[in-house]
């Protein structure tokens, strides 16, 4: 669940409110974000996927965690490298490889016929 | 229940977080090595998302049987690419793609076949169930209890993954009752509009997937009946379902099946 809007960070490029499928958020006075309708979050992380400053940490877990933890802790999630994790594995960002490029898909069979090795997917 | 990756070999292991960061993106932030450490499993209902079904689709440009309508991706059946089951990640991405491309272009020749621009038509609001209710409005906010009345039906796994027909009428009539009450009353003025909206959805959602289910009396594909565990070979179709006040399904003979062997 969405646990953290850094204000500090925050471009106010409404990117998360437009691309978040439950409208979890509303555009607030100051440009940044509001989470109006938290309890809406699917914890799909679309929002920090496509969060271009990485100014937002989604949670592991389906529930809001209590106020004290780590999760809401800005400066901890950037000294632990956890914040914008999700888009630097992915590949998203500028300069970046996107990760669709990198990912080890289906093979195609060999020339003599020979069946290829079994993908790795869901 | 635990789970431990622990016959994955160094290769594996790399090839696995290049294809599937989004798996390992959880176990990262709780701090769990998948590979050497035990984590708890459990079920989960992703609603349509991994299953199969969905809008009917009546033309290669995934038209509906409603004029403007175009279905793409979860919405839309994906009976026609996987049959009875889900497609997993790589066929129902490469179905979101597709439909998505298919169903826009047809919207879009659709908008343009209008004389005079799609956008000055004369439009009549239709819509009833959560918009306009037929008797006295309920408080704003009902739709939460709508909402809390479908996941009730819809989300314990002895009424829909341990499918009985006597659980699947129970539950039916349960959604029944939450139907036409809120036929009546649900409204959530126009600052919810859309949530009213959905928890109606919702409402009609499960209607037709427990009305189809009792319809199915075998177990086939994603469809499993704790009272019908024996696939029926004279089920071998499609069930389309529909309706609002009333709910319906008729068999729909499959196009490509296979000639039935003596």
């Amino acid at each position: 669940m969405i646990e953290l809007v850094s204000a500090e960070r925050c471009i106010a490029c409404d990117k998360c409110v437009k691309v978040c499928p439950t409208n979890v958020f509303d555009r607030g006075p100051d440009g940044v974000p509001l989470l109006s309708r938290r309890e809406d979050c699917q914890t799909c992380f679309q929002c920090e996927a496509n969060c271009p400053v990485d100014a937002l940490f989604v949670a592991p877990v389906t529930h809001p965690l209590p106020d004290d933890r780590a999760v809401r802790d800005e400066r901890h999630l950037d000294r632990t490298g956890l914040l914008g994790s999700y888009r630097r594995h992915i590949g998203w960002g500028h300069g970046r490889t996107p990760g669709a490029l990198r990912a080890v898909g289906p093979r195609l069979p060999a020339p003599d016929g020979r069946p290829p090795a079994p993908p790795i997917t869901s | 229940m635990y789970c431990r990756l622990d016959r994955a070999d160094a290769a594996a292991r790399a090839a696995m977080r290049l294809a599937q960061p989004n798996f390992f993106l959880t176990f990262d932030r709780l701090g769990i090595d998948p590979f050497t450490q035990r984590f708890a499993i459990t079920l989960i209902a992703e609603g349509t998302v991994r299953g199969t079904g969905g809008i009917r689709l009546t033309g290669d440009d995934c038209a509906t049987t409603v004029p403007g309508l175009y279905a793409a991706g979860d919405a839309a059946t994906r009976e026609l690419i996987c049959g009875g089951f889900t497609g997993g990640g790589s066929h129902n991405a490469a179905w979101a793609i597709s439909s998505g491309g298919w169903a826009g272009q047809a919207a879009a020749r659709h908008a343009r076949s209008h004389s005079g621009g799609a956008r000055i038509r004369r439009t009549v609001p239709v819509g009833g169930a959560g918009l306009r209710p037929t008797g006295t409005p309920g408080p704003a906010d009902g739709f939460r209890e709508v909402v809390a009345a479908v996941q009730g039906e819809v989300l314990p796994y002895r009424k829909n993954y341990l499918r009985h027909g006597d659980g699947l009428a129970a539950s039916l009539r349960a959604l029944d009752d939450t139907w036409h009450r809120l036929r009546a009353t649900l409204y959530a003025g126009d600052g919810d509009a859309v949530r009213a909206r959905q928890a109606a959805a919702m409402v009609a959602h499960a209607r037709w997937m427990y009305t189809a289910a009792l319809a199915r009396t075998e177990t086939r594909g994603m469809a499993k009946r704790l009272d019908f565990p024996a696939q029926d070979p004279g089920q071998h179709h499609r069930i389309v379902t529909g309706g609002l006040d009333r709910v319906w399904t008729r068999p729909e003979p499959l196009t490509t099946a296979p000639r039935e062997v003596a």
